[in-house]
């Protein structure tokens, strides 16, 4: 129904145009409502998160962002420095954002003052459960564990290196071993 | 309409997904996990029987031109509720659902029951609606669930049972024979097309033949009552 | 830059398929695929809603409700302005091409309530596109879900003379193709050309 034909039919359209905007607004209201009762603990989560990724792959007292200019391929989204309760560095952790075989993986790696990886923690990914979902798995004995204590150079099996990619998941395990040796690149460009 | 009625075609004979085929997209595409599908059948639940009742309740005050854009107004209020809700206080379904929670707005079961009952129908039988509507829904999901989790991965309960640490939403479920046994494409969008298609063509074979027996039940009746009047009428 | 927009052309039509990967928009591609001609006008109806309505909702988002910190009136803010989209779609479409209008009828209005439009919306902003990036993510994804369409539509005008089931009648049949073809799209799946 075209706005000339309403014209025509219902000479009434500010009634219409109330109805709905009511509607609107008291809906509007509401969520308005309910979001204030939410939101603290909505960002508390997030937070929260973040902290569990960061103390899984490299525990530290204290998280500090480095804003220092550093080699990025466009996938570390956050470069942080991991210091203990003194203030000495202990290590860093990146926010990596790369593609996958099944679309976007978001992943944290950390690297100790050796510029040697301590670790990966894979907090979203699509990948295919049962195959490149593997790289996602923490309990003891993962895959994951196949990179703790990668340095400069590290790669799969299949391209010159040592690490063994998940069977049936090349792409997978290629992306999250390219993504680890992104960081120590960066990492070492701080100099 | 009694509620039993009511019942019987929420889950059976005018099931959403089976019989309507309506709401297709989020069956198939989140139904990997029973933890995911009981938590989506649930949401759609609650957000359908909302909607039904606040719709039910304004329904003679509703301008019928614009009665499209105040049922997605409506939707949308609440689903946005649910979303808020469920990012608070359940992340991990808030996460593993990611974008069908807010596409719930524009799952046509939602709007189609607003169109083709509420507009007409009293508060209570709305709300009934909305239930029983939403437990065929839930219903489907978890069939659905079990099916694709079991022959893909050969898993049972998925995110409900061995949770890591007791969170909700973690872990594999029980494991009842290894993963490298199960058909792993079932766990693919794949599998989501092919599952569905089959369950609504056995929903279909299933309504016809109770059809075809009834209808021959009714002829055998009726043949039976002209044999006995045509034996009376030679009397 | 280029790259990056080749790379979500380039993931929106086919390595994730919005209708085949991410089982956006189902409804209509069951619904309007039984003829080419539909096929293809409900595919450019959409290619052109999806894209405005990526570009008109990012500047809605950006410049309004994160401006006033209403982030949690995303969805209604996004169906609603959706659906004035499709409204002056349909009076554009009347008044210019009445023989598309005709042709689609009933499914024009219905782009409101299509999974896409509202799903690829809600992924710029989940993804944190920025405007041209949205922007082509949304024409894209409607190009992706042009191709699973006009796809689909030659695989049914095959279908009418296939020996099936007659319990596979209608939907599930269709769903069983769309599964075969889902399957091939999969082996897009992890290319990387740029």
């Amino acid at each position: 129904m075209d706005a000339l034909e309403k014209k025509k039919n219902s000479p009434n359209i500010a009634k219409l145009a109330l109805v709905l905007f009511a509607v609107t607004a008291i809906t509007a209201l509401v969520l308005g409502l309910v979001n204030g009762v939410t939101k603290d603990r909505i960002a508390a989560l997030a937070v929260e998160k973040t902290k569990t990724a960061y103390a899984n792959v490299l525990k530290a007292d204290s998280y500090a962002k480095i804003d220092d200019a550093y080699t990025n391929d466009g996938t570390i989204t956050k470069l942080s420095a991991a210091k203990d309760a003194s203030g000495t560095a202990v290590g860093y952790v990146a926010e990596t954002t790369f593609s996958g075989a099944q679309g976007m993986v978001t992943m944290v790696v950390g690297l100790n003052a050796d510029k040697a990886c301590t670790g990966i923690y894979v907090t979203k990914s699509s990948e295919t459960s049962g195959l490149g979902a593997k790289a996602s798995e923490t309990s003891p004995g993962a895959w994951r564990d196949n990179l703790v204590g990668a340095t400069d150079g590290v790669a799969l099996a299949k391209d010159g290196g040592t690490v063994e990619a998940i069977s049936g998941a090349t792409i997978t395990s290629r992306a999250c071993t390219k993504e680890v040796q992104t960081v120590i690149t960066a990492v070492s460009s701080l100099g | 309409m009694t509620t039993k009625q009511q019942l019987r075609e929420g889950l059976i004979t005018n099931n959403p997904v089976l019989v309507q085929q309506i709401g297709m997209c989020a069956t198939m595409a989140i139904t990997t996990s029973l933890f995911n599908g009981i938590g989506m059948g649930l949401s759609v639940l609650i957000i359908l029987t909302c909607c039904n009742v606040v719709i039910s309740a304004i329904r003679k005050i509703i301008p019928n031109e614009i009665r499209l854009a105040i049922f997605v107004v409506v939707i949308a209020g609440f689903v946005t509720i649910v979303d808020l809700l469920l990012q608070a206080f359940v992340p991990a379904l808030s996460e593993s659902l990611g974008v069908f929670i807010p596409l719930i707005v524009v799952n046509c079961i939602i709007i189609g029951r607003a169109e083709a009952f509420c507009q007409h129908e009293p508060v209570g039988l709305s709300f009934k609606d909305g239930i029983f509507q939403g437990l065929g829904y839930t219903c489907v999901l978890i069939i659905m669930c079990l099916f694709r989790e079991f022959f893909g991965k050969g898993a049972f309960g998925g995110g409900l049972i061995n949770t890591v640490n007791g969170v909700i939403g973690t872990g594999n479920g029980v494991q009842i024979f290894p993963a490298k046994y199960g058909a792993l494409i079932l766990t693919l969008p794949v599998g989501g097309f092919m599952c569905l298609g089959a369950l609504i063509a056995v929903m279909q074979y299933a309504l016809r033949r109770s059809a075809e027996k009834k209808e021959a039940q009714e002829k055998a009746e009726r043949e039976a009552a002209d044999a006995a009047e045509v034996k009376e009428a030679a009397e | 830059m280029l790259t990056n927009i080749l790379s979500i052309s380039l993931g929106a039509i086919l390595i994730n398929n919005f209708i085949f990967s991410q089982f956006l928009g189902c409804c209509p591609f069951l619904g309007c695929s039984n003829k080419m001609d539909t096929a293809v006008g409900m595919g450019i109806a959409v290619i052109f809603v999806m894209g405005l309505a990526s570009a008109i909702c990012w500047v809605v988002n950006e410049y309004i409700l994160m401006k006033l910190g209403l982030g949690f009136m995303q969805t209604l803010t996004y169906i609603l302005v959706i659906a004035v989209l499709v409204q002056f779609v349909e009076m554009f479409l009347k008044k210019s091409v009445p023989s598309l209008y005709s042709a689609l009828g009933i499914y024009l209005p219905l782009i409101t309530t299509n999974c896409a439009v509202l799903g690829v919306v809600l992924l710029n902003t989940q993804n944190n596109y920025n405007f041209l990036e949205s922007t082509v993510y949304g024409i894209t994804g409607g190009m992706g879900f042009m191709l699973a369409i006009c796809l689909f539509a030659s695989v049914r005008e095959k279908l009418e003379f296939a020996d099936y089931p007659k319990c596979f009648e209608g939907f599930p049949i269709c769903l069983v193709s769309a599964g075969l073809l889902s399957l091939a799209f999969m082996g897009f799946s992890g290319m990387k050309i740029f």
